[in-house]
């Protein structure tokens, strides 16, 4: 019967056939090397069973606790000296006795400003009647 | 079926050559399929301990085939788009073409290369539909439950793919006449 003519059924059939046969062919040849590459799969030693995700939550909050003690630790054995000794040392240095008498005295003044001078000549007066 | 090692390599005897032939007939490719054969047993011992046993274990690595699959595919499209080469798309066009591969070139019988052909131009669902039901010998409503959809659309996929490869032998007598 030709395909124009074929019902679906037979076509089912003839499909079943054909994919039946190729599955069987690929079955006769399957590989030998896949045989013995499923059977070690079990066997791989660089292979472990998936973890729980809780499980990495877990190892992942202890290890950035660890960081942050040691972070800690390292902050109060090297920089918080450091903070604690510099005001002594500071206020050693500035001496503020010794910073006023190095510095140039400014002259006191004794007495008051002079008065401002009025240029009486310069002030247009009237001639005096004689 | 308790989940220990014993039973985890008597189900790969068992089931290997079900899930190679699947995923050659879903992938067209021998090669690739071997890597994706081991690649579906390596998830499933992964898997192993946490399978219920309320589905038959094809059924099971099924669905972990039709996972490795889809990515497959996926990878294989990143990596021709990564690589931005002319050969690559060259390559893309190769696959597209209807003409038989190397591979193919080889094949057994004019069943063989229809039957490929017919594969190839199938969508990867209606494949797994097909390798189920007409391969595996599922009824519809097993198939159903293995790929997690309704009946009607396992029903509506075969009969899709039927009318493909009638459609399809149905031209080919047209050229042979």
């Amino acid at each position: 019967m030709k395909p124009d003519t074929e019902p679906l059924p037979q076509i089912e059939q003839r499909l079943r056939r054909m994919l039946v046969q190729e599955a069987g062919l690929w079955s006769e040849r399957e590989p030998q090397r896949l045989k013995a590459a499923c059977r070690a799969t079990r066997q791989a030693k660089t292979f472990g069973q998936r973890r729980h995700p809780l499980l990495w939550a877990g190892t992942s909050a202890a290890a950035a606790s660890l960081v942050l003690c040691a972070a800690r630790m390292f902050h109060e054995k090297t920089i918080l000296p450091d903070c604690s000794v510099r005001p002594a040392v500071v206020s050693n240095i500035v001496d503020r006795e010794a910073l006023y008498a190095a510095l140039p005295k400014i002259p006191v003044p004794t007495r008051p400003p002079a008065p401002i001078r009025l240029f009486a000549e310069r002030i247009p007066v009237a001639a005096p009647n004689k | 079926m308790e989940p220990s090692a014993d039973t985890f390599d008597a189900m790969v005897e068992a089931c290997r050559p079900r899930v190679y032939r699947a995923a050659c007939l879903l992938l067209d490719d021998p090669h690739e399929a071997e890597d994706i054969t081991q690649k579906v047993f390596l998830d499933a011992w992964r898997g192993w301990s946490r399978f219920e046993r309320r589905s038959e274990v094809f059924s099971w690595l099924y669905t972990i085939l039709r996972r490795a699959c889809a990515r497959h595919r996926r990878q294989t499209w990143w990596r021709l788009f990564r690589t931005k080469q002319v050969g690559a798309w060259s390559l893309l066009d190769d696959c597209a073409t209807e003409g038989p591969s190397p591979y193919e070139a080889t094949s057994d019988s004019d069943d063989r290369s229809a039957v490929r052909a017919l594969l190839k131009k199938l969508s990867p669902s209606l494949r797994e539909v097909l390798v189920l039901r007409y391969v595996e010998s599922y009824s519809v409503s097993g198939i159903a439950q293995a790929l997690k959809i309704p009946e009607g659309t396992v029903k509506s996929r075969i009969h899709y793919a039927l009318e493909v490869a009638a459609k399809r032998w149905r031209e080919e007598e047209k050229h042979e006449t």
